[in-house]
């Protein structure tokens, strides 16, 4: 019973220093105790996350569309990026403080963290691979095995612990590190603009994005008009209901200065024209969500404000974080050193 | 006198061990015929040549009653039926004492607390090829195959029937007659009689939970039999 209670001391532990959220963030939505975390799992799925041969050629990664630098989104393209040059048809989104979201995908088609990495994997659009190919690749690289052994006891290369292991990393990544966070936690005041800012920030915006996470992580039509080349019409592509017709996930605010473009089809590259929206262009419809049915009226000064405070929602420090930055020491010499125990760079 | 009595002890011993390790054998047909993959059938009713490349389906919650009455659950919960796996057509009902049911239940599909429940290994692994990966949910049955009146491409036909929620839920539970007094306990399915009731020419291909998905799954479910 002693050593039961000592086993689960140290387990907390290490779940703690892997993933300690705020006291200002609620509950997490992720069962952690269907997939405790682990070093060794977290370690592995972050090597899989950065490593192409997740791809059907083996060019393309997770990380070629969610690069830390643009906390974990994708930049230059408005569209996902993969093999061959291949255009998809949605804006790759941040990934950040994923044990919040009940859902994933811009139309929710992913019900569960774990299953997520199923879908780019396997798109013909992206990683364009299947999961039996996948694993055995893995096992057929000298690198994979003794991870999978060290990680799960079983150096057999399973779609499970693949899928596991990825999503333990991801569950890693946590933003709290920005201004507004320092504000919460008192260290840092925010200045009068971005003060102004948050109050109206409060007014139009927090019923969908509403702190600390700055997403309900639900669905909404926010006005979009419907893109004539991709006729995307998000949920309801799922669901079949009419009444998801053009409806999104509302994406987080935090990070967003490092994750342009804007929206599920990346048409907006600047955060004014996303603001120019909201206050000028939004087109009625019968989904179109409550909270826009009177638009949004911000003056030019007010714009400014409100930018003013959004950029206290950037986190350098999740941004730049070597802990779940590309794994050189694994990855740049897998070849010849299939067995590193060193300290990851 | 020991001789008679350890060779008594022997004899109970094994019918013991026969009573124990029993299973429940699956048998995939076509028109009463053991079905081979890859063979061309004639579908008289439908002047139609099929041909089947692959068939998997979910067993799930499988009991063993008497009267009503469950009398044993085998510990696993969900069993992949693959007839290109041998190995998977025979479930374990291997108990310690002899058991005595005259009903066997099953659901044909994955129930929705297990959908929802993250990542699983082996008969629920991803790997499987049973699991949707545009879209979360399991399909718990996939039949597929070719027929000449099929006008897609290579004449080929594909039925991924899944969806596990409402209004699309495709999971399905039967109970069917199977008395543990039989020689052997067999659960039949005959995949003729499964095409003879889908429309091969107007819809040909279902891979998403829709309303014909439901009707497919709850018909295939229902064809399942104790006897051939």
């Amino acid at each position: 019973m002693m050593c039961c209670c000592m086993v689960f001391a140290v387990a907390c532990r290490t779940m703690s220093h892997l993933f300690s959220p705020p006291s200002y963030f609620p509950p997490p939505h992720y069962d952690f105790k269907q997939n405790p975390l682990d070093k060794d799992k977290v370690l592995l799925g972050r090597i899989l996350f950065y490593d192409p041969i997740l791809s059907q050629d083996n060019t393309i990664s997770c990380a070629s569309c969610h690069s830390p630098y643009n906390s974990f989104a994708h930049t230059d393209h408005a569209l996902s990026h993969g093999i061959g040059d291949k255009i998809g048809t949605r804006n790759a989104p941040a990934l950040l403080n994923l044990a919040w979201h009940e859902r994933f995908m811009w139309d929710g088609a992913i019900h569960h963290l774990d299953m997520q990495a199923l879908a780019p994997i396997t798109h013909p659009l992206e990683m364009a691979e299947s999961m039996p190919n996948v694993v055995k690749k893995l096992e057929k690289e000298a690198l994979y095995p003794p991870l999978f052994k060290k990680a799960f006891g079983d150096s057999t290369v399973t779609g499970e612990n693949l899928l596991k292991a990825l999503a333990q990393f991801q569950l890693t990544l946590v933003s709290n590190q920005a201004k507004f966070d320092s504000v919460m936690r008192k260290q840092s005041h925010f200045t009068e603009q971005e003060q102004h800012g948050y109050v109206l920030f409060d007014q139009h915006c927090s019923t969908c994005h509403p702190p600390p996470l700055f997403s309900t992580y639900q669905f909404a039509n926010n006005g979009l008009p419907l893109d004539t080349v991709l006729k995307d019409y998000g949920k309801m592509k799922i669901t079949q209901n009419h009444a998801d017709s053009l409806l999104f996930k509302i994406p987080t605010l935090r990070n967003w200065e490092y994750t342009a473009p804007y929206m599920h089809d990346g048409r907006f590259q600047k955060i004014q024209q996303v603001l120019q929206h909201y206050t000028k262009n939004i087109q009625k419809s019968a989904t179109l969500s409550k909270e826009l049915q009177n638009g949004v009226v911000l003056s030019a000064n007010e714009k400014i404000d409100l930018i003013a405070f959004l950029l206290t929602l950037n986190d350098r420090h999740f941004v730049f974080n070597p802990a779940v930055a590309f794994p050189k020491t694994y990855l740049l010499d897998k070849k010849n050193s299939s067995s590193s125990n060193g300290e990851v760079q | 006198m020991i001789i008679r009595c350890l060779f008594f002890l022997l004899l109970c011993s094994n019918v013991a061990i026969a009573q124990k390790n029993r299973a429940l054998d699956i048998q995939l047909l076509f028109q009463g015929q053991k079905l081979v993959l890859d063979s061309s059938y004639w579908i008289a009713q439908k002047q139609d040549s099929i041909q089947i490349s692959t068939c998997k389906f979910y067993l799930s919650n499988i009991e063993l009653l008497q009267d009503g009455e469950v009398v044993f659950r085998p510990t696993k919960k969900h069993f992949l039926i693959d007839i290109s796996q041998p190995n998977s057509l025979s479930i374990d009902l291997s108990n310690k004492k002899k058991l005595v049911f005259n009903q066997f239940r099953y659901t044909l599909g994955i129930d929705s607390t297990t959908q929802v429940a993250g990542a699983m290994g082996k008969d629920l692994d991803p790997v499987n090829g049973m699991y949707w990966t545009w879209q979360s949910g399991y399909i718990n049955c996939k039949i597929e195959g070719y027929s000449s009146h099929c006008t897609t491409r290579n004449h080929f036909f594909q039925y991924h029937l899944g969806g596990y929620q409402a209004p699309f839920s495709t999971q399905k539970t039967c109970t069917l007659l199977l008395n543990s007094q039989q020689d052997q306990w067999i659960l039949y399915f005959d995949i003729a009689r499964f095409l003879e009731q889908t429309d091969l020419v107007r819809l040909p291909e279902i891979m998403s939970p829709q309303a014909e998905a439901v009707r497919l799954a709850h018909i295939v479910a229902q064809l399942f039999s104790t006897k051939p």
